[in-house]
């Protein structure tokens, strides 16, 4: 989910992500900011490879419309869908990157690959033990019985464990 | 222990029973020998207090600093055993997820581009 911290150099690539979205392109999209825009940004130490302009260059060749991508990422709707991102990881106090929750449990900063992997076995362990169908997991066992805002290490009251 | 605990149990020692003639006392090494009058004794005591009041005002500080510390530290970290009801609905419907759909494992990722 978009977590823009650092909104003046990045806001409108995170639009264009949602623009790649509605043309089904938004993986690509996200690998081709990281090898062209953002490889470019690190070696010549240029935020404007970050910009509009620059994504607009190598886009097509990821496979985008460039006209629809710019036109859609200016767009009011493009720019609301990154802050809706914004508000809802807000309510559970995330304010850095990158952060994750598997299956509803937050890792916040990176962690070794190896303890990564651990917690997406131990998740996947609980997940096939409750022989809910994959296709209704994160509805049912997540948002049904899952925490909806931010809770503290320190209160008292824990929700049902995964 | 709070200043005013110490104090309590300094005036405890002293109002106990004079000891019998011909015993052995078992005072703390640390504490004024029962002797003289109550009156006395409770000076002593007082004075044994002031000067070990400072020490005990210096822990209590401390402690207090640092169990406010580890507070606000817990009330900031997310509770490792919840789990976080994140609403993918949004996200998922403008195209911005990869993989299957009926995945029993979702990882939520808070990502910027920065």
């Amino acid at each position: 989910m978009n977590m823009v911290v650092h909104p003046q150099q990045v806001q409108m690539a995170h639009q264009y992500g949602c623009a790649a979205g509605k043309q089904g392109k938004f993986i690509e999209y996200k690998d081709g900011f990281w090898k062209n825009s953002y490889e470019e940004y690190k070696n010549k130490r240029d935020m404007s490879q970050l910009g509009p302009e620059a994504i607009l260059k190598w886009a097509p060749q990821v496979g985008l419309d460039a006209t629809k991508l710019k036109a859609d990422g200016e767009s009011d709707a493009c720019k609301q869908r990154v802050e809706e991102d914004m508000q809802e990881l807000g309510k559970f106090h995330v304010g850095g990157t990158p952060g994750f929750f598997i299956n509803g449990k937050f890792i916040g900063g990176g962690i070794p690959e190896q303890a990564f992997h651990q917690i997406i076995d131990e998740k996947l362990k609980i997940a096939e033990a409750s022989g809910v169908p994959g296709s209704s997991y994160y509805e049912k066992e997540i948002m049904g019985k899952g925490v909806h805002e931010f809770q503290s290490k320190k209160r008292a009251e824990r929700p049902t464990q995964q | 222990m709070s200043r005013s605990a110490v104090l309590a149990a300094l005036v405890a020692v002293a109002c106990t029973k004079p000891q019998a003639p011909g015993t052995t006392p078992t005072s703390n090494s640390s504490s004024p020998p029962p002797s003289g009058d109550l009156a006395a004794r409770l000076e002593r005591l007082e004075e044994f207090n002031k000067k070990h009041a400072e020490a005990i005002e210096f822990l209590q500080r401390v402690y207090d600093q640092q169990k406010q510390a580890a507070d606000d530290q817990d009330a900031n970290e997310p509770d490792p055993a919840a789990i976080f009801a994140v609403d993918i609905t949004k996200p998922v419907a403008a195209g911005q997820a990869e993989g299957p759909t009926n995945a029993l494992v979702t990882i939520v990722e808070a990502w910027d581009f920065g």
